[in-house]
């Protein structure tokens, strides 16, 4: 599964609409709880865990990919 | 990650439940969802869910104009932990067991697992004062009480733990983001528990086990694991379909299942358990009775709330507060006035709540603004301290400072219920898109 599946998946989108600016007040099916859903299904992809300010702070695609880069997962 | 993709696509189908089922927890149980629906949806029993704020299981249980006592569900199914309610855990599962009586629903209590942390360190298990053998000793109090009932059963938040092992049950980052203290696995766990208990319960429990014939000599041992619970055994030499095997064996087809087992040998017993093929009913009794030292009446709403403590202190934003009260908004998504972001350079007096109860201390729990025109048009509480009184605190403050002061409420996805509190309290509203 790609990164964009993951997030298409896990969020209930079109992968189209998985740009690196969609976030949390552009895409109206990332609530509290998809967005926990995302975090979940990123740390089974890709086998890591992320911290609570890396939870927190990942308010869009680009936020998560460049948490999941600067753990050596290239996205 | 399946499963909960599933979950969604089932939403989505024209299924229509056959069962609702309430969640109450002292945690947020969501996760729980995907796991538990899929299960029983592929046992041919499709569940609906409604869930009610975490760590409100007292008051959405005695107060008959809950969110869950409006929901009426079928099922109620109550999670509590020690480690959000310590002393107060034996409450909750009273007022659960005193709400299922009044709705009518079939009660399931997720036994508590035992903390972690041990009150003595090593010498924790040596006395009775000791964590561990404080917790064992309510754990056995609640499955006992629920035993006599024939409208009440029990999961086990430690068997689901233990199955999964410590090291991977908890998920520290997201209990403190979410309040959701385990791993997926053990969701799983649970989940599989719940609906195998909800297969016995709507009669579901699978009877007829199909094996096939090439498959029997290397099933050896689960063949030997099936006798033994009881199920009966249909050895298919060809292609005959599954639901005719039933119709011979006098059974429903959704009672037989063709056995299906992954190539490790070694998970072959999880499988088993999980799929509820072993599943059978205990006898009466077996199990030594405890009861409790002391019969209690259920605690009135007005009584439990009182017994709270709860103190809110209000206190204008400072320099030390303000990235708090930012994040707090933000993050606020069930009780907001539909405030996205707070700007705290805008011309606005605006209050950090802090909260504390008999529990321990919320910190900075939410935030008012008010201007100068006597709007109020930031109102965010976190879910933590929902339930509790807090914003009703809070509303009286602001009546007693500001007099009948206008709210401007932006409905979202998410925020009802902060409407239904401003409508009850009769609050002015002025709903802006």
């Amino acid at each position: 599964m790609t990164f964009t599946d993951v997030v298409a998946g896990a969020l209930d989108v079109d992968p189209a609409h998985v740009t690196d600016d969609a976030g949390q007040d552009t895409l109206s099916s990332w609530t509290s709880m998809r967005h926990i859903q995302l975090i979940v299904s990123l740390e089974e992809a890709y086998g890591l865990s992320f911290d609570y300010e890396e939870i927190a702070d990942a308010r869009t695609v680009r936020d998560v990919r460049e948490v999941l880069r600067a753990k050596g997962v290239e996205v | 990650m399946d499963v909960r993709l599933r979950w969604q696509e089932i939403g989505k189908t024209d299924v229509r439940p056959l069962v609702r089922v309430g969640l109450l927890a002292s945690y947020t149980i969501d996760p729980l969802m995907p796991y538990a629906g899929v299960a029983l949806h592929d046992a041919g029993l499709p569940v609906s869910f409604s869930t009610a704020p975490f760590n409100q299981i007292v008051r959405q249980c005695l107060d008959d104009t809950s969110v869950m006592a409006l929901a009426r569900p079928d099922v109620l199914v109550v999670a509590p932990r020690f480690e959000e309610l310590g002393d107060e855990l034996q409450t909750a599962v009273d007022a659960a067991m005193s709400a299922a009586r009044r709705w009518k629903s079939f009660l399931i209590v997720v036994l508590p697992a035992v903390p972690e942390e041990r009150a003595f360190g090593h010498l924790d298990d040596g006395r009775g004062a000791g964590t561990a053998a404080a917790a064992h000793e309510t754990r056995e109090a609640i499955r006992a009480e629920l035993a006599s009932r024939p409208d009440a059963w029990v999961v086990d938040a430690e068997q689901a733990i233990r199955a999964v092992g410590t090291a991977k049950a908890h998920h520290a980052a997201m209990f403190k983001f979410a309040k959701i203290p385990y791993t997926e696995a053990v969701f799983g766990e649970l989940g599989a528990q719940l609906a195998g208990v909800l297969r016995a319960v709507y009669g579901l429990t699978p009877r007829v086990v199909v094996v096939d014939q090439d498959s029997v000599a290397a099933f050896d041992e689960p063949l030997t694991w099936l006798r033994e619970s009881g199920a009966r055994l249909v050895v298919r030499t060809g292609a005959e379909e599954v639901a005719a095997l039933a119709a011979e064996a006098g059974v429903p087809a959704e009672s037989a299942v063709l056995l299906r087992l992954g190539a490790k040998p070694d998970a072959w017993r999880g499988e088993l358990v999980r799929s509820g093929l072993l599943d059978r009913l205990p006898a009466l009794q077996t199990a030594p009775r405890r009861t409790r030292r002391t019969a209690r009446e259920t605690v009135s709403l007005d009584d439990f709330m009182a017994g709270l403590n709860v103190e809110v202190d209000l206190r204008p934003v400072g320099p030390e507060s303000a990235a708090k009260v930012v994040e707090v908004v933000s993050r606020a998504k069930d009780f907001t006035l539909g405030t996205e972001k707070l700007d705290l350079s805008e011309d606005r007096e605006v209050f950090a709540v802090r909260v504390s109860d008999k529990f321990g201390e919320y910190g900075i729990s939410g935030a008012v603004g008010i201007t100068a025109q006597g709007v109020v048009d930031v109102f965010s509480l976190s879910c933590v301290v929902l339930g509790k009184g807090v914003e009703d605190v809070v509303l009286q403050r602001l009546r007693e400072e500001h007099g009948d002061v206008v709210f401007r409420h932006r409905r979202t996805p998410h925020n009802q219920i902060t409407a239904g509190f401003l409508t009850d309290a009769g609050a002015r509203i002025e709903e802006i898109p």
